[in-house]
């Protein structure tokens, strides 16, 4: 009987003790809390300092607003955070360069929540405060919920939706995107197969969701135009096993693969391919190059391995690295692509409400359109038809495991 | 083409035997307790976490430390889950059981993602390279789930016939009034069954975390399929999730050959629809 009660006692004291440790999971996220900690702490100072002394010495006049649609609950809460840290960060510096026309940014944030009912009353709710503009929502599913909602309010949105639907399903003055679509950016990829890493038959490994079929027809299209063979493999969301698809990958001898699929397919991909012995370029979406399928992965798994992407700290360009310092100055850690995204977006205002000359909402949709050639983080804005603003983005190689830049490439559209 | 056919039955035996184990930790609790443990998958899941999450990733032990406190530790879970939920349900009504190991699943699943956090995870140099035989790639990791899983079979099967818990677990899985009346502990076998079958399933959750990576939704397909190997195999015999899981692991990989490789999964459910419907006893035929 003593006997058992010491059992279960050391028994007891294991659990307790592996409750006790966390892991690389929890780990992530402390930096984050502590970080949304500090975000809100500076967030009241900044309103303090907006009604107070600093807009005074900066900026006068009633403020501009503008409002933010960010996930700041939901499923990725981090977005939301780094959304609001890029506009915030944006508008301070614009605030204490003098402002625009004179009058200081002020920013209105509602949360989104990352889902689309929710989504519309935050939108609702910002048309209600009178902001001359809009940025955000980042999810394709929630720009395309509430581009109707926009038009009724007549005022202009900048979305980082990627989705092609939103310039092919609708045709809204308002809506403006100023992140790479998806299109150019599997363009990007074939573009940079065929003419940079010059193969000649090429594998194209897809999901069989929205964002990987919607790929595989921009790059089937643009290596057909060019002539070039290729062979299509796709698999589902939540597969576990791409052997048969590598292996036929492998039997058709293709001599690159590009690879288009999520963040979890993708470290699996990366895996089955070495493990498998497919030992050829491959060029992928912009999941290989973020820190989470990096940290899935062992560094020799991506050996040879490109991604197109959006943006990278590791580019060395005067206006990247003055805006990776900046954040890191202010928040503690290296922007992502939320934060350059809504920080390029209030520059891209600030500089349509310069030229337009008023805070006129139909007077900036105007100047939006007719945006050619800013210099943001993010990569140079041009409106097109379609009105969207950039045209290009970023290859990066995989070098131990993390993405090194290696250039910025323009597309043709 | 041939090495083709070869390499993916290989990786076909090792996934059917994950899923033979799956259909064999369902078959043991629904022997013993008449209950249809709806949250073995996610037990799966918390095994893998345990293991990878707090053990390797965590308290960096070793290997082959990680395993057995993790194997450990999901013992001492499972005579929680033994005594909260099984024991007390066991005369009930199918319906509230199935109830209550479905919500058990969602408490599982809500817990490892506050405690360990939303975000997916790989155990660094765990069962990684592979080994080359001509032009045949095998990776170590199915090597080792092919052992390990053959291994657990036998174990469990001399266990069964020549232990006498197991024996008494057998009487108890033929009937359990029966078993009462004789003598043996229902209660006693039903936490020992609970026991070996969370062993099972944290096992099943290591093997497969080098496939896999770690996360909340990794042990879903598994689940699904492990249940098909039973059905298969002859619901509730033992060697029949083992032919079942074999099956399954091998057809649906084959498939791929013929039909485009998205409609690998299919292939597993086809199969148990064809089962259900023209022999629902199972390839062999048995119950139990």
């Amino acid at each position: 009987m003593k006997k058992n009660k010491l059992l279960s006692m050391i028994i007891a004291m294991m659990l307790a003790a592996s409750m006790l440790v966390g892991c690389s999971g929890t780990a992530a996220e402390e930096p984050a809390d502590a970080d949304a900690a500090e975000t809100s702490e500076e967030d009241a100072g900044e309103e303090e300092s907006a009604d107070g002394e600093e807009t005074a010495e900066a900026a006068e006049g009633d403020p501009i607003l503008i409002g933010v649609s960010a996930s700041i609950t939901g499923s990725a809460p981090t977005n939301g955070m780094r959304t609001e840290q890029g506009a915030q960060m944006a508008v301070d510096e614009i605030n204490a360069a003098g402002g625009v026309l004179g009058r200081p940014l002020e920013l209105y944030v509602a949360d989104d929540g990352g889902v689309q009912d929710t989504g519309i009353n935050a939108t609702n709710l910002i048309a209600s405060q009178g902001v001359v503009a809009q940025v955000g929502p980042t999810l394709s599913g929630l720009a395309l919920a509430v581009e109707g909602l926009v038009a009724e309010a007549e005022y202009p949105v900048l979305v980082g939706a990627t989705s092609p639907k939103l310039v092919t399903t609708m045709d809204n003055p308002w809506v403006f995107r100023v992140r790479a679509s998806d299109t150019i950016q599997a363009q990007l990829a074939a573009t940079y197969a065929t003419e940079n890493l010059g193969c000649s038959k090429i594998g194209i490994f897809t999901n069989s969701n929205d964002y990987g079929s919607g790929a595989r027809t921009v790059i089937e299209e643009f290596l057909t135009e060019k002539g070039i063979e290729f062979v299509t493999e796709s698999h589902n969301t939540g597969d576990t096993d791409m052997t048969g698809q590598v292996l036929r990958l492998i039997d058709a001898g293709v001599d690159c693969v590009i690879v288009w699929t999520d963040d979890a397919e993708t470290a699996l991909a990366a895996r089955q391919f070495y493990d498998l012995g497919l030992d050829v370029p491959v060029i992928g979406s912009t999941s290989i190059s973020t820190p989470q399928v990096n940290e899935l992965c062992q560094p020799e798994w991506l050996d040879n391995w490109y991604s197109c992407t959006d943006f990278t700290t590791s580019n060395d360009s005067e206006i990247v690295q003055t805006f990776v310092q900046n954040f890191n100055e202010k928040y503690g850690e290296d922007p992502e692509l939320y934060a350059v995204t809504y920080y390029s977006a209030v520059y891209l205002l600030k500089d349509a409400i310069e030229r337009a000359g008023s805070v006129d909402s139909a007077a900036i949709r105007d100047a939006l359109a007719e945006t050619d050639g800013l210099e943001v983080p993010i990569g140079t804005y041009r409106a097109n038809d379609m009105r969207e603003m950039i045209h290009g983005g970023t290859i990066c190689k995989m070098v131990d495991g993390k993405a090194e830049f290696l250039e910025y490439v323009l597309v043709e559209d | 083409m041939g090495s083709i056919i070869v390499q993916l039955i290989i990786s076909g035996i090792a996934m059917g035997f994950i899923y033979a184990l799956v259909g064999i930790e369902y078959t043991l609790i629904w022997n013993a307790s008449g209950v249809l443990n709806f949250s073995h998958d996610k037990l799966i899941t918390l095994g893998a976490y345990i293991f990878g999450g707090t053990y390797i990733v965590g308290m960096q032990l070793g290997f082959v430390e990680g395993i057995l406190l993790s194997i450990v530790t999901v013992a001492v879970i499972g005579i929680i889950i033994a005594k909260v939920i099984f024991i007390p349900l066991r005369n009930l009504t199918m319906i509230y059981t199935i109830m209550a190991t479905v919500m058990l699943g969602k408490i599982i699943v809500e817990a490892i993602r506050l405690y360990w956090g939303p975000v997916p995870f790989s155990v660094p140099g765990f069962l990684v390279g592979t080994v080359k035989i001509n032009n045949i790639v095998i990776s170590i990791a199915n090597i080792v789930i092919i052992i390990a899983a053959a291994i657990c079979v036998c174990a469990l099967q001399l266990f069964l016939y020549k232990t006498k818990p197991g024996k008494a677990m057998r009487c108890v899985a033929q009937n359990r009034n029966a078993s009462q009346i004789m003598g043996i502990d229902v209660k006693t076998v039903m936490i020992i069954t609970i026991i070996i079958s969370m062993v099972i399933c944290c096992l099943i959750g290591i093997l497969v975390s080098p496939l896999l990576n770690i996360s909340t939704t990794m042990s879903n397909m598994i689940g699904l399929k492990g249940f098909a190997a039973g059905v298969i195999g002859g619901f509730g015999y033992l060697p029949g999730a083992i032919v079942g899981g074999l099956v399954i692991g091998i057809v649906e990989n084959l498939a791929s050959m013929v039909f485009p490789a998205v409609y690998k999964d299919i292939a597993a459910f086809v199969l148990l629809v064809a089962f259900l419907l023209v022999r629902p006893k199972g390839i062999t035929g048995k119950t139990r």
